[in-house]
This record gives C-alpha cells, sequence and structure tokens, in this order.
C-alpha cells in the first residue's frame, strides 16, 4: 500500500450554507474534515471505504460518501449535511422519518436521511423499485421496510 | 443526591436536599426471571437503580439504567416507570444512568431480558411515585388520597373536582412516607395507559436531526485519537517495528504499544488513519497460521460419531449435515472507547451493552478505584452480543494511561470485522427416522461446535462425547444428542441468540426432511407434534396470514419454521423466489407471542430487524479463516441485506399473557431455516451450508 502523505493545505469549505476554512491534508476524506474539523457530528463513520454509506452528506444536492471523498475534490461544492436539513426536524424526510419510527440503533439513519432527500431530489416520485436502487446504504438493525415506508411517505408529501 | 438513605424496609426513599423538585430513588432488583448475565456484579446488596425526578414545571425525568443500543430499552423503560405517573409523554425526559451497579444493580444489556427483567420492578417505582404525589394532593386538599388520580399531568381528585398540575405537589410530595413494598399495587392488564400503546423512541428527534451522541460523537476538548494496528493472525505477536513513516504524518502524537497491538495516535481521526497505515511491522505468526476455514470445517466433520442403529419401526431413514459458518457482529458504529486520566480519576465514554463490565476494567486498567471511575453511557450504534466484551474499553484507558492525555480509540472497519468474538463455526449431523404411516419416531442430532474463546459450551476437545436424551423441540419417541467442540483457536462469543443461531437452523430445517420423507405436510406435522400451545397457535395464524396451502408460481416456494425461547414463541413463513441466479425473499410472515407486548411498534420493529438477520446470514453472511486469521476486511467481503433484499414483512403480535417476555433475539432462530425450507420448497433441493450457493444445494 502507498503511503499518503500530503502538507497541510487550506481549503474553503461551503457547508450548510457556511463558509469554513480548514487547514487538512488535501487527501482528506470531508467525513474528518465535518467531523473532526466542523464537529459536525451527524455524518457517521461506518466502514471508512464506501461500503456502507452511513457517511452520506449531499455536494450540490447528490448524494455522495464523504469518507470515501477527499476534500480536495469539493472545490465549490455546497455540502449539505444532517444537520443543515432542519434542526427542528421539520424537513419532509424528517418527518417521514420520524411517523414512520424508522430508527433502531439511529446510527446509520443520518445517511439514509441524506440518501433519501438525495434520491427525491432526482426523482420525486419513486416507485418500491426506484427505491431499492437508489437507497443502498446498509442497516445492521434491518430498518429497511420502515425506511421503504417512510420514503414512499415523504414522496407524497412533495420534495423542497 | 445519593441512595444511602435507603431503608431495608422501605421501597422507596427521598433524597435529600429534593427542594422543589421531588427526587425518588427506588430499591429495584431485577426480577429472578431474568437470566444472571455473565461478569453482572448484580448483587443483593444493590440499592436503587432507578430515578424518577418531578420539578415543579412538572417536568419527569426518568433515569434510564440500561443502554440502548437499538433494542429500544430507553423508551420501553421510560414507558413502564410513566405508567402510572399519569405523565405527558412530551414532558418526559430521559437521562441514562452511568456504569454504577451497587446503585442500578445489573446494567448489562443481553439475553432478551431488558423488559422481563425490569417490568415489574419498574411498574412498582411509577406507582410508589404516584402514591406519593396523590398523599400529598390529598392533604393540601383535605380528601382521601383514593378518590385522586393523576392524569394528563394532573392530580385530579373525583370527588372534590379539584384538579392541579402534579409539578404543583413536587416539593410536598417529597415529605410524604415513602410507601412499603407490599402497599405498593401497580395497575394491571386492562388498566394500562401507556404500556401496549404504540409508542415511538424517545431518540427519534435526535437521530433525524444528527442530534443524537453515539460513542464516537462525544466531544472531548483536547482530545487525541488512536488507531490500531493488529496482528491479524490469531494468538501472534508483532516482533518490531518502524514508525518512522508514521512520524512524517501530519498531525502524529505517538506509537504507542499496547499487547500485541500498536496504538498510533493522531491530533485527529485521520491523522491516527494514516499513521497506522504508515506503520511498518513484523509479526512473528505463531502456531495458529495454518488455521483456515477448510481445516476447521475437517476437524469437525472428523468429530462426528457413529449414530446408533435407528429404531426397528422404522420405514425410512433419513441423514443430514449442515454446516454454518463463522459470523461478525459488525455493528454499525465499530467499537470506540475515549477515556480521560487526571490524578486518580477516570472518565469513560463507551458505547457497550455491558457498563458494569466496562467501569471495572477501567478502573483495573487505570488504576484507579472504581468508584473514581465514571463510565457515561453513550447511544450505542447497534450490539448484537458484540459490546457484551469491553476489550475495547481496556485498550482505550491504557492508552489514556501512557499517553497521559484525553484519548478516543477508534477501532477501523476491518479491525472491527477481524477482531471480534464471532458466533461459532457448527457442524451438526442428524439421523432420524419416520414409521411406515410417516410418523417421526427418531430423531439423534449432533452438535459439533468449533469452540474456541468464551463459549466453550460443547465439552472438552478430545473428551468421549456421548448421546444423551433430548435435543429436539417435537413430541419424537426416541430423541438422543451429542455435544462436542474442537477447540479451534478462533475467539468466539455471544451473537443475537446465541446458541439458537445454529440449533434452531438445524432443527426446523431437518424436521422439514423428515416431514417429506414421510409425506407429511410441515404445518400439520407441527401442530402434530409441537406441545406447546401458544407456539402451536403462532404455526396456526401464520398458516393463515402467509397463504400456506396456495399454489405459487413455479420456482416459488414457501417455508415454515418456528421457535421457542425466552419465554416468547415465533413462527415464520418465507416465501422465496429461485428462478434467478441467487434466491429472492419475497414475502416474510412472522406471528409472534411475547406475553405482554410492552411496545408493540418496539416488537414489530425487533421482529423486522431480526428477519433482516436472518436473511442476511442465509444469502450472504459469512467469516472466512484463512491463514489463521479472517479474510474480510470490510462490507464488500462480509456482505449484509440491503433495501433491495428487504422482502415485505407482516408481522402480527398475538394477544398475550400479563407479563412481558423476551423479544431483542426471538425473531432471529426461525427465520433463516423458513427460508431454506422455502427453498426447498421451489427448487426441490436442501440448504445444508450457509450461507446459500445454489451450486451446493444437495
Amino acid at each position: 500500500m502507498g503511503i499518503r502523505r500530503h502538507a497541510l493545505a487550506k481549503f474553503s469549505v461551503n457547508v450548510n450554507g457556511k463558509h469554513q476554512e480548514v487547514d487538512v491534508p488535501a487527501d482528506t476524506p470531508l467525513l474528518w474534515v465535518l467531523r473532526d474539523n466542523l464537529g459536525l457530528t451527524g455524518a457517521k463513520f461506518g466502514c471508512g471505504a464506501g461500503y456502507c454509506g452511513a457517511c452520506t452528506v449531499l455536494v450540490d444536492g447528490k448524494a455522495v460518501r464523504s469518507c470515501s471523498y477527499e476534500i480536495q475534490q469539493l472545490k465549490n461544492g455546497k455540502v449539505t449535511t444532517i444537520e443543515g436539513l432542519s434542526a427542528s426536524a421539520d424537513h419532509p424526510v424528517q418527518k417521514a422519518w420520524l411517523d414512520n419510527d424508522v430508527p433502531q440503533c439511529g446510527y446509520c439513519q443520518a445517511g439514509q436521511i441524506m440518501s433519501a432527500v438525495a434520491l427525491l431530489n432526482s426523482k420525486p416520485h419513486p416507485n418500491e423499485a426506484d427505491i431499492d436502487a437508489g437507497m443502498t446504504n446498509l442497516c445492521r438493525c434491518g430498518t429497511y421496510q420502515r425506511i421503504r415506508q417512510a420514503v414512499l411517505a415523504a414522496s407524497k408529501e412533495g420534495r423542497r | 443526591m445519593s441512595a444511602n438513605q435507603l431503608s431495608r424496609r422501605s421501597f422507596v426513599t427521598v433524597a435529600a436536599g429534593a427542594g422543589a423538585a421531588f427526587v425518588l430513588g427506588f430499591r429495584c432488583v431485577d426480577a429472578p426471571s431474568k437470566p444472571a448475565l455473565k461478569g453482572s456484579s448484580a448483587k443483593a446488596t444493590v440499592k436503587a437503580n432507578v430515578w424518577i425526578s418531578i420539578d415543579s414545571d412538572g417536568l419527569i425525568t426518568l433515569t434510564v439504567p440500561k443502554p440502548d443500543m437499538g433494542q429500544g430499552a430507553r423508551t420501553v423503560l421510560s414507558m413502564i416507570l410513566a405508567e402510572e405517573l399519569g405523565a405527558e409523554w412530551e414532558k418526559i425526559k430521559v437521562v441514562q444512568a452511568p456504569a454504577d451497579g451497587t446503585n442500578y444493580g445489573g446494567q448489562g444489556v443481553g439475553g432478551s431480558g431488558t423488559v422481563r427483567g425490569m417490568f415489574e420492578p419498574l411498574m412498582k417505582a411509577g406507582a410508589a411515585a404516584a402514591a406519593m404525589i396523590k398523599g400529598a394532593a390529598a392533604k393540601e386538599w383535605k380528601v382521601d388520597p383514593s378518590t385522586c388520580s393523576l392524569e394528563d399531568g394532573h392530580v385530579v381528585a373525583s370527588a372534590s373536582g379539584k384538579k392541579a398540575p402534579i409539578g404543583d405537589f413536587a416539593a410536598a410530595a417529597s415529605l410524604e412516607t415513602p410507601p412499603a413494598d407490599s402497599e405498593v399495587k401497580p395497575r394491571g392488564k386492562g388498566q394500562y395507559r401507556l404500556v401496549g400503546k404504540p409508542t415511538k423512541r424517545v431518540d427519534n428527534k435526535d437521530v433525524v436531526t444528527g442530534a443524537a451522541t453515539f460513542g464516537l460523537d462525544v466531544k472531548i476538548p483536547d482530545k487525541k485519537v488512536a488507531v490500531m494496528v493488529r496482528p491479524r493472525v490469531f494468538g501472534s505477536s508483532d516482533k518490531s517495528f518502524d514508525d518512522t513513516a508514521s512520524k512524517a504524518v501530519p498531525g502524529y502524537v505517538a506509537t504507542i504499544p499496547i499487547g500485541s497491538s500498536i496504538a498510533l495516535v493522531g491530533e485527529n481521526t485521520w491523522a491516527a488513519m494514516m499513521a497506522a497505515e504508515a506503520l511498518k511491522v513484523t509479526y512473528d505468526d505463531g502456531p495458529n497460521a495454518g488455521v483456515s476455514s477448510a481445516t476447521i470445517s475437517k476437524g469437525m466433520a472428523a468429530a462426528v460419531q457413529p449414530f446408533p442403529d435407528m429404531p426397528s419401526g422404522a420405514a425410512k431413514t433419513v441423514s443430514a449435515t449442515y454446516e454454518l459458518p463463522y459470523l461478525s457482529h459488525a455493528t454499525m458504529e465499530p467499537q470506540n472507547c475515549t477515556a480521560v486520566i487526571t490524578g486518580d480519576r477516570c472518565e469513560v465514554w463507551v458505547p457497550t451493552q455491558q457498563p458494569e463490565g466496562a467501569r471495572r476494567v477501567a478502573a483495573q486498567t487505570a488504576g484507579v478505584t472504581p468508584e473514581n471511575t465514571v463510565v457515561h453511557v453513550t447511544l450505542v450504534g447497534g450490539g448484537f452480543g458484540r459490546r457484551l466484551n469491553v476489550d475495547y474499553v481496556q485498550e482505550c484507558v491504557a492508552i489514556a494511561k501512557q499517553l497521559g492525555k484525553p484519548v478516543q480509540l477508534v477501532w477501523t472497519r476491518t479491525d472491527d470485522l477481524q477482531h471480534d468474538q464471532y458466533r461459532m463455526a457448527t457442524l451438526q449431523s442428524l439421523k432420524g427416522a419416520v414409521d411406515a404411516q410417516g410418523n417421526p419416531i427418531a430423531w439423534y442430532w449432533q452438535l459439533i461446535e468449533s469452540g474456541g474463546g468464551r463459549r466453550n459450551r460443547g465439552g472438552d476437545a478430545g473428551a468421549a462425547p456421548s448421546w444423551n436424551d433430548g435435543g429436539s423441540p417435537y413430541n419424537i419417541e426416541t430423541k438422543k444428542r451429542l455435544r462436542a467442540s474442537i477447540g479451534a483457536p478462533i475467539p468466539t462469543g455471544a451473537w443475537r441468540s446465541v446458541e439458537n443461531t445454529y440449533q434452531q437452523f438445524a432443527f426446523e430445517c431437518f424436521f422439514d426432511e423428515l416431514c417429506t420423507a414421510g409425506g407429511k405436510d410441515p404445518v400439520q406435522a407441527r401442530l402434530d407434534l409441537l406441545q406447546d400451545e401458544r407456539l402451536k397457535a403462532t404455526v396456526k395464524r401464520a398458516a393463515e396470514l402467509a397463504d400456506w396451502g396456495k399454489p405459487l408460481p413455479p420456482k416459488v416456494g414457501r417455508g415454515i419454521a418456528c421457535f421457542s425461547g425466552y419465554g416468547s414463541v415465533i413462527t415464520q413463513i418465507a416465501e422465496v423466489d429461485c428462478s434467478g441466479k441467487k434466491p429472492k425473499v419475497k414475502r416474510m410472515t412472522a406471528v409472534v407471542d411475547c406475553g405482554l407486548a410492552v411496545n408493540p411498534l418496539g416488537v414489530e420493529a425487533q421482529v423486522q430487524g431480526a428477519m433482516m438477520d436472518g436473511i442476511s446470514t442465509t444469502l450472504y453472511a459469512a467469516i472466512t479463516i484463512q491463514g489463521g486469521g479472517v479474510a474480510e476486511m470490510n462490507f464488500d467481503g462480509f456482505q449484509w441485506g440491503r433495501m433491495a433484499d428487504c422482502p415485505h414483512m407482516k408481522v402480527e403480535i398475538m394477544p398475550g399473557g400479563e407479563a412481558p417476555q423476551g423479544m431483542g433475539e426471538v425473531g432471529y432462530p426461525a427465520t433463516s431455516p423458513a427460508i431454506a425450507n422455502a427453498i426447498f420448497a421451489a427448487t426441490g433441493k436442501r440448504v445444508r451450508k450457509l450461507p446459500v450457493k445454489m451450486d451446493e444445494l444437495a
């Protein structure tokens, strides 16, 4: 395995509508910039390799697995994390999650919600096959049936 | 506040200095029906384990002693506590108790024991608090306390028509004489207001806004982050290492050898991860380097004993051998811990199923007293049995001690998958017979466990195994069992439903094979040969709900399996489509009787989740041993079910008895054999090895 060693560099990031500067190696995953530098711990570390999706955030409205997305890739991309969705839980997807009592342990749910937001951004009225294809994050508690119900419910509410 | 005023005779005590807040400490020992957890320090000396406080604004704070790992403990225990308080659900605040066995009793969560064990004591705790509030109101209003009730956050006196918020009596209630245990009569079935009502989780809002605090989300000023470099081979050790390149990583802090592993400490997580990746280590692989899944499999096969002769009257004999692999727990939140040691004090934040064990280990490792060790239990990102062990606490405190600074230990996913205490691999060989009428008359079951670690239950490796009576849930004349273990050097531990994960697979698949040999319908045969009426009722109901017997398209089959354990009974029916390259579970029906379902939404969630576990371990998941260690490094290798694997699930809860029974594990054991039996119904071929490979069907 090649050793990655980048010197610290300054990056300007736009997260949840706020511009901030961070001083990190260029290959630092967005996940760790969010969690360790900016203190936004809503996006979770699950696998570090893009397999599980617990770290999912939006970049310009599209879902990215932030554990495998280097800060240098971001350029002028606008990042939205779960904290930026709505702190009072009144985004339609958050509301659908509450209405359907989706979470069990809850650890993967921020990533699931951000994936659902991205799916509904691109496909406002998904059918079950669209949800199967679009919601690929791992939930180790197995909350998929309620996630499916919640995505369908949110799509009926209409997206923002 | 302290519980030291607790008198031996009194069930409830009032804490000193409560002021306007009414604070109660209740002596709540787990009911005896709860199985004792290994390592639990629950003793007769328990003083109190639950606190209720009501402030003058009517805000009720409930301190929950048990961790929530997704099983819903914080919600369901709060429901029970609040049942008699007539509380507005929105005015309840739930606080997680720190690890403190002296004051909170057994805090471990496992064995599906949380609600079973806590229901009665918590109902009493709530009832006692309610009695004191009513008593205080009655005095002020000069009415008979028995005419007072608590409703929607108010005390109401039916005769006089007086009504006032509960908070108004917080101070006065603390002066009431606590009722004796024998005087506390909690309400029962038919009288409940909260118990039995589908109730959403108390932490949902925090979860959907990202505010929930799991172990990795703990924010400690100036904390460093540690990532371990471990030998992959079990039982090996490092010979030498070179951390020159690690030191060049920006943010590198320290290199700290811990046992046979090396901690790389960084200013932040990425620095620690990069420093760990840059470390060069030479290992001495030790004696286990030649161990593989193949050698373990061979070893288990060699341990199989000859079967006794089948009884006379046997018209047909059936033999089958089932092999199941090691499984990792793979909790979504990797193992982690955060520790701060200052002087003679140690403070720890950890997602764990075993708070008291965490405290004991932290104190020992830090070299301080348990009294000076505070363990904060965070939300737990999945448990499944993995977090009954506290190895990560020991590591973290050891690093913090050497570093002299606050540190958060983060296990990578590879650490987590390769250094688990696995559900053990097993080989089960069965032989049985049916008579001329097709009725099962003989059942010989032998279980060969890979063994190892803490779950070496099958007897000593090498000891002569013998046939004993038992080993089948069915009423069959001759039933014998034999157990052995080969003691493979792979660490093993409890995994959601423990031995039932493999035993039930063999039992329910083999019973299906006997049904086929005897020409019996698997539903009817169960109704004929099961003795437990509750279980039979779930079989009947599940068959109705799942359209048992109705025609299906070609290559689609239904399979049934049932399970009784943890005080509950369940039947599951799977509908599986085998027309493609791999089986697709289309529909799962579950009917469960768990006694009193305190939170039906929680019961349903547990069964849905356990069924996804069953689908995952049937179709995908296996830990492979290669060269003495685990081959899988991440979720690409250790695969688990995703949305596309989730069938339409129907969970029905039977009206049950008056006491709640275990639910956390009940949904798992019958799922996998139901799917295997459905694959047989669809293809005419048997699943004898998991995970299923279509070209390996027998």
